[in-house]
């Protein structure tokens, strides 16, 4: 139970399980936020993965739940604030895409607090951080994703 | 504002036969150019749409079948396609079916201006197999499919150029309910009788719609128990084969290049041997889960209901079960509901900037 989580790099020694989250984060704001913690030295989970992307309306539903269901115990969609896409309207398409996605994850039974969406701008490396603990906090609260242990999915 | 027309039964004919002979005239007097409708094979075993152009075909026309085949909102993206077929189609289509075309229309997918939508009051379908056994049993002997029995809009809405009223309708007659102005032209150009529309008309269509929302909200909430809470859906999709008949016979999916028919859900051999090593145990065929919620995402904003996913799968994975804790829902986020009006911009189309979902 406790080894899901990859032990660190040359360490091969079981390490207590820590949640895992997917970031799909947009090109122009997220990833460079991300960036920017990093460079600042901010602190969150090792167990981030982030996959850039180029907007956060370019993420079909179909990732995150590929995400989830190879997986991952959250995930987090990263996007320009509501009037700064670098597309002009792609953040608002992916809004409409999440609320839809969070209904069918709740309905099917996935607790949709696993999926998060986020305005994340380039200066904010302190949000991306903040954002990533709470997350993390709140995955450990609801444990590892149970499709995860689903054998035949 | 409707318009009623009287459509008599003469010479001992049923409502059936009067319908037939409707798309008749429809087609005798040049109202349209062809017309599509549900068909009985010889001997009454089954039903299929046919596209008839020639009066004289219609003898098999069984426009109130208690049995809707597949494809028929399909066949009209074919028969309206830009540049080829007639110009004008008389459709006699399930409600369900008709809210489908509207999706389609708003999807630029049929062209509205090509098509006569004609639809029955619908009592509801069996599946398929069970069609034979309509002549013979009546329609309490008959298990009703589940999208039937929990229907929220069983008689046709104002994108119906013309309902074929069985309600509120006398015994003698069939009430023709136009609601658009080419509805109306249509029922003139055939002859129809212009009458006052019934009072009983509008109290019967209260009626049926109320018992379809209620029968709904009863199984919304079962569904709800079971998915949401009771972690059914899963084991519930453990049938799955993934031959992807529910998603090829669904009115609504319409993308021309599919996702599911890309390599990112084409394993290769390496690819599989990887994910078995990976997981230790692989279910084969992949990615049943991911498809179905995959799908469930793409299309549930524009699902009408109409249950053909379900009674196309060879495996009886209850999909319509599963859809009713969520289409309402879903739709309810955006204030719309798939077929109601062609000019409801479907939800993914388009966006408010001070809208919040969370």
């Amino acid at each position: 139970m406790s080894t899901k989580g990859k032990a660190g790099k040359g360490e091969g020694i079981a390490k207590e399980w820590r949640p895992r989250i997917v970031g799909f984060l947009c090109t122009w704001c997220s990833y460079t936020g991300a960036d920017l913690a990093g460079v600042s030295r901010l602190q969150y989970t090792p167990e981030f993965i982030p996959i850039r992307v180029m907007c956060s309306g370019a993420v079909d539903p179909a990732y995150v739940i590929k995400a989830l269901l190879e997986g991952a115990d959250g995930v987090l969609v990263g996007g320009c604030h509501p009037g700064d896409c670098h597309y002009l309207t792609g953040n608002y398409k992916a809004r409409r895409r999440f609320a839809v996605l969070g209904e069918l994850l709740e309905g099917m039974g996935i607790d949709p607090r696993r999926v998060r969406l986020e305005w994340i701008s380039a200066s904010e490396g302190g949000k991306f951080a903040q954002t990533v603990r709470d997350m993390e906090r709140q995955l450990i609260e609801l444990g590892p994703n149970p499709l995860a242990k689903e054998e035949l999915l | 504002m409707d318009y009623a027309f009287r459509w008599e039964l003469k010479g001992g004919e049923d409502r059936q036969g009067a319908a037939r002979r409707l798309l008749h005239e429809a087609l005798r007097r040049g109202a349209v150019a062809a017309v599509l409708y549900p068909a009985e094979a010889r001997g009454g075993a089954g039903v299929a749409y046919a596209l008839s152009t020639r009066p004289e075909h219609l003898g098999s026309a069984v426009p109130l079948a208690r049995a809707m085949p597949q494809f028929g909102p399909q066949n009209l993206v074919r028969a309206t396609e830009p540049g080829g077929g007639p110009i004008a189609i008389a459709a006699v289509l399930k409600p369900c079916e008709v809210r489908a075309v509207v999706e389609l229309v708003k999807l630029k997918q049929v062209d509205r201006s090509r098509v006569i939508l004609i639809s029955p009051d619908c009592p509801g379908t069996v599946e398929l197999g069970d069609y034979a056994r309509t002549r013979d049993e009546s329609e309490e002997a008959l298990p009703l499919r589940l999208a039937c029995r929990i229907c929220r809009r069983p008689v046709g809405g104002d994108t119906v150029d013309v309902s074929l009223g069985t309600l509120g309708a006398r015994h003698d007659e069939l009430l023709l309910v136009a609601r658009t102005d080419r509805g109306r032209a249509f029922c003139e150009s055939i002859g129809a009788q212009a009458v006052e529309v019934p009072p009983a008309r509008a109290e019967a269509v209260a009626r049926a719609l109320a018992a379809g929302e209620a029968a709904y909200a009863v199984q919304e909430a079962a569904s709800r128990e079971r998915y949401a809470k009771g972690g059914a859906f899963v084991p519930a999709l453990s049938t799955c084969i993934k031959c992807m008949n529910c998603m090829n016979v669904c009115p609504v999916c319409y993308c021309k290049e599919c996702l599911f028919y890309t390599d990112a859900f084409n394993p290769t051999a390496g690819s599989l041997a990887d994910k078995a090593k990976r997981r230790g145990v692989l279910r084969v065929p992949t990615e049943t889960v991911q498809f179905h919620l995959t799908r469930m995402a793409h299309v549930m904003t524009a699902c009408v209901m109409c249950g053909q996913c379900e009674s196309a799968c060879p495996t009886g994975i209850p999909l319509v079960e599963m859809y009713a804790g969520i289409n309402k829902r879903i739709q309810d986020l955006f204030g719309y509901e798939s077929g109601r009006s062609v000019e409801e911009a479907p939800p993914f189309t388009e966006f408010r900037e001070d809208e919040d979902f969370s």
